[in-house]
């Protein structure tokens, strides 16, 4: 029977969403769910989650709770992985830390100086489950879902090569629908193709009826009430031709463009310090879930828009499935660096997963991934080989940090969130390296 | 409603077996197929098969019949290439000449002799329908069925740069047989192949994934078993993997089984015990194109007993891709097919650019090729020899090099093994010149140094 792990599975809300995924798929009936979360409340939470909507789906799930990873692992098919290291707290010096330079995030998790230090505390954290998985499931596949999303699939499959992974977001088909809805067509009439990197990806088709859609998309964007739920993306696509995944908030600090001042922020709707108040609202959310479950409550089981549940019932019944995932860029994405990640169309049926090729990217489409793909790769290579100057460097290179920041800005900004996070990070990132500002930085104070 | 166009419809037996997919098709059932050959009288024997399948079960369907190919082409979705440039005429030449000179082809169709020239005949031909469609039908599909497969859409790829796909059954009738062999039913079994065409390998095969090979080692052992696939088996047993194609091509991809006429009749042709197999002949020289001529006589005799409504439809649909591409394609419906595609670093151990059997993803954005992560260093190599002769026969159909083609004759695995560099020069010279006539890119070369 399969046996699916979720590591990190005291995130209940998501938890709950790839269960109620997996539940309704019959061909998965009697699957095993190892639920494992080091948190003993929220362990137990999600124990609670996987048997309510078993139940309600009539699954016949047999639902484990492990504290102890190594036994959520053993003998394994899948893993996934749903962890948050460092938490809220660590989210909040992501976020102020870099405010008192001047330097404003919006989600702060898959790239820039947020993306950086997520990245730094996560990577150790995944290259060891990677171990543990090599010994104690070697042919599972591990699905990811944490963030930063690039940056944890470089650091697993150039370390860890023979641990058979994939990185899933959603990004892809929630843009897709978002796209549908602007224009007004039920999205599964919407044919698109898709390729970047993570966060990042462009829709390099859009058909509905067997016509080119972009042309109603830019039409669409005309309309005062579309453009405003949209404005960055939209935005965007008028300078650059193409819509891009994810979403506004998101985009707004992987370019120059929209965060830089208040002016722009305030023209384009950026939400300033948006994932702190999600992260709130998490922290709530599940404390209500909680409540709600030991009162014997009530929760909505739609079908989610996440592959997870997907590949796994495409690998287990042979019936294949386009999905986007995010692999290891090898000739998949011709103008992009070999060895980066690459969000594009991969195959699942039972022999797995199978990346697509894609080609060349539009040229300005591929100049607006291969920045941070730099700054992915030199966060992998400092979290990899214990090297502070990485990490400056990475910072340097990011666009919006160094749109705001001068250098000697950024390297005291670095400094000082590696003092914060202090043990979170891996050893060698913690001493201290010959460039870096020492005294040499203006006072944030000043700027 | 999708236009479905087939080149070289005259070869009657494949036209009606995928029209009759293409029929069985819910989404592809109120298609225009047009069909296309030089050749009057086959077509209309096609046009009366297909459109007898469409009256007697009642579809919309339309039915054309031209020999315009200008007018078949035009606002095609789909175009699918099964002709045969020279028919068994310049087939018959590719076995005899070669075998005056000792090189015993027992299929000549993919390498070897036999398989440069037919790729010399066809690749033209292939160029010209590309040019075509990029004036009528831009954003057509085109499906190969032309062999040399590999050799004709790595031109179509290296000249056009078309979107295509080339498509063989090999994949699907290899499986079949190994699934029969160790007694799993063929819808559990679970495959990964790739290679080239007529060479690609069964890196994995399993079911719920348990590993059938070790059954596969065990299946070979059987007498019944070794009599139908002894060349394949022997393959297996010192490369390690399953190849796709039948013991009569895979003997002549390479140069341990056919040496010599002697060592066919004495060595080769006694492993073959199984009567399943006499279509080429137990592996004897020519085999196939015997086959071919006795084919031609009974797709006589099917289309007289079709004309007189006596031939039974057929209900369910074959093993070939085609109808299943185009299918996902209008549906959006994924499938995987084994499809021959540039080589785009799908597979990094075999040469950039040329032609390889991979895995592709297919759904409404065409057909995607997929990539291969490991492939076994010895397979790569047993690729490469017949990849270089590819290599040089595409240069040669593509410039009009006349060295090309000898240097292509030379590098080809069993002609090396069996004449020295003067006996294929002169062979390469008689097959020019017997065959000129179907080689326009050469004419000019020819004329200048007055005639071979």
């Amino acid at each position: 029977m399969t046996r699916i792990a979720f590591i990190g599975a005291g995130s209940v809300e998501f938890t709950k969403h790839l269960l109620t995924d997996i539940f309704k798929f019959s061909d998965l009936r009697g699957a095993t769910i190892s639920l494992h979360d080091i948190n003993p409340e929220r362990l137990e939470t999600a124990g609670m989650m996987a048997r309510w909507t078993s139940d309600k789906l009539g699954a016949g799930a047999k639902v484990e709770e492990h504290l102890e990873r190594r036994a959520a692992l053993d003998s394994a098919d899948f893993v996934i992985i749903m962890v948050q290291i460092g938490m809220h707290e660590a989210t909040l010096l992501d976020f102020e830390i870099p405010r008192k330079y001047g330097l404003k995030q919006t989600i702060a998790d898959s790239m820039g100086i947020g993306g950086i230090f997520r990245g730094l505390r996560t990577i150790p954290f995944v290259l060891d489950l990677a171990r543990d998985m090599r010994e104690l499931c070697p042919r599972a596949l591990l699905l990811n879902y944490t963030n930063p999303m690039s940056m944890l699939m470089e650091a697993l499959y150039t370390a860890h090569p023979e641990v058979r992974s994939v990185g899933l977001c959603h990004s892809v088909p929630y843009t897709a629908r978002e796209i549908a809805s602007y224009i007004g067509v039920p999205h599964e009439e919407l044919l698109f193709e898709c390729a970047g990197i993570n966060h990042i990806a462009w829709m390099t088709r859009l058909e509905a009826g067997g016509e080119d859609a972009y042309p109603r998309l830019f039409e669409a964007m005309e309309d005062p009430k579309i453009y405003a739920r949209d404005k960055v993306r939209f935005e965007l696509m008028r300078h650059f031709g193409y819509f891009v995944t994810e979403s506004s908030e998101h985009n707004a600090e992987y370019t120059p463009y929209f965060l830089r001042d208040d002016g722009l922020i305030e023209r384009f709707d950026v939400p300033v310090d948006e994932y702190i108040r999600r992260s709130e609202r998490n922290l709530e959310r599940y404390a209500e879930t909680r409540r709600k479950l030991l009162d014997g409550g009530s929760f909505p089981l739609e079908r989610s828009v996440e592959y997870g549940s997907l590949i796994i019932h495409s690998m287990v019944t042979g019936r294949s499935r386009t999905i986007y995932g995010n692999v290891e860029n090898k000739a998949l994405i011709g103008n992009l660096p070999q060895g980066c990640c690459v969000e594009v169309p991969v195959l699942a049926d039972e022999t797995g997963l199978r990346p697509c090729y894609v080609g060349d990217l539009p040229p300005q489409l591929a100049a607006t991934c291969t920045p941070h793909t730099t700054v992915q790769n030199l966060t992998v290579r400092a979290a990899l080989e214990g090297k502070r100057e990485h990490v400056y460097h990475a910072a340097m290179l990011d666009r919006h940090a160094s749109s705001v920041l001068s250098l000697d800005q950024i390297a005291a900004l670095v400094d000082e969130l590696i003092d914060a996070h202090d043990e979170a990070l891996p050893e060698g990132i913690r001493e201290r390296s010959r460039i870096g500002p020492s005294g040499v930085a203006e006072n944030p104070s000043s700027v | 409603m999708p236009k479905i166009t087939l080149i070289g419809a005259g070869s009657l037996v494949f036209t009606r077996n995928l029209c009759s997919d293409i029929l069985l098709t819910p989404a592809l059932q109120d298609s225009t197929i047009s069909l296309m050959d030089i050749d009057p009288t086959r077509l209309s024997q096609a046009r009366d098969l297909v459109q007898a399948i469409v009256d007697r079960r009642g579809l919309d369907a339309r039915v054309e019949a031209t020999l315009d190919r200008r007018k078949a082409v035009r606002d095609a979705d789909y175009v699918v290439t099964t002709f045969q440039q020279g028919g068994l005429d310049a087939y018959a030449l590719d076995i005899e000449i070669p075998q005056r000179y000792g090189v015993e082809q027992c299929v000549g169709d993919t390498l070897g002799p036999g398989g440069v020239f037919r790729a010399l005949r066809t690749i033209p031909i292939l160029i010209d329908l590309c040019d075509d469609m990029d004036e009528l039908a831009p954003d057509a599909l085109l499906l190969n069925y032309v062999n040399p497969m590999a050799a004709n859409c790595w031109a179509v790829d290296a000249a056009t740069g078309r979107p295509h796909v080339g498509l063989c059954h090999s994949v699907q009738f290899t499986s079949e047989m190994l699934a029969g062999w160790v007694g799993v039913p063929y819808e559990e079994v679970v495959f990964l192949c790739a290679g080239i065409n007529h060479q690609a390998f069964f890196l994995q095969f399993q079911r719920n994934g348990e590993a059938l090979y070790p059954a596969i080692w065990k299946a070979i052992e059987r007498e019944e078993v070794y009599g139908k696939e002894p060349v394949r088996i022997k393959i297996m047993k010192h490369f390690g993997y399953f190849v796709t194609e039948s013991s009569g091509h895979a003997s002549e991809y390479a140069p341990y089984f056919r040496k010599s006429a002697k060592m066919v009749d004495e060595e080769l042709v006694p492993l073959f015990k199984n009567e399943g197999d006499h279509w080429f002949d137990f592996g004897r020289t020519g085999g196939y194109l015997r086959h071919c001529i006795e084919r031609f006589e009974e797709s006589q005799e099917h289309y007289q007993e079709s004309k007189d409504d006596r031939a039974e439809l057929p209900t369910e649909r074959t093993h070939e891709y085609g109808s299943y591409i185009m299918e996902a394609v209008e549906t959006n419906e994924p499938i995987r097919v084994n499809g021959n595609v540039p080589n785009r670093g799908l597979i990094q151990n075999l040469s950039k650019g040329c032609c390889v059997e991979v895995p592709c993803l297919v759904d409404g954005n065409g057909v995607q090729p997929t990539t291969i992560g490991y492939y076994p260093t010895q397979l790569a190599a047993l690729n490469r020899t017949n990849i270089n002769v590819q290599e040089l026969t595409v240069e040669a159909a593509l410039t009009g090099d006349t060295e090309a083609v000898h240097h292509a004759v030379m590098l080809d695995p069993l002609t090396a093994a069996v004449c020295t560099l003067p006996q294929i020069r002169s062979m390469v010279e008689e097959m020019l010149e017997a065959q000129a006539r179907w080689l326009p890119q050469f004419q000019e070369k020819l004329k200048v140094m007055g005639g071979p």
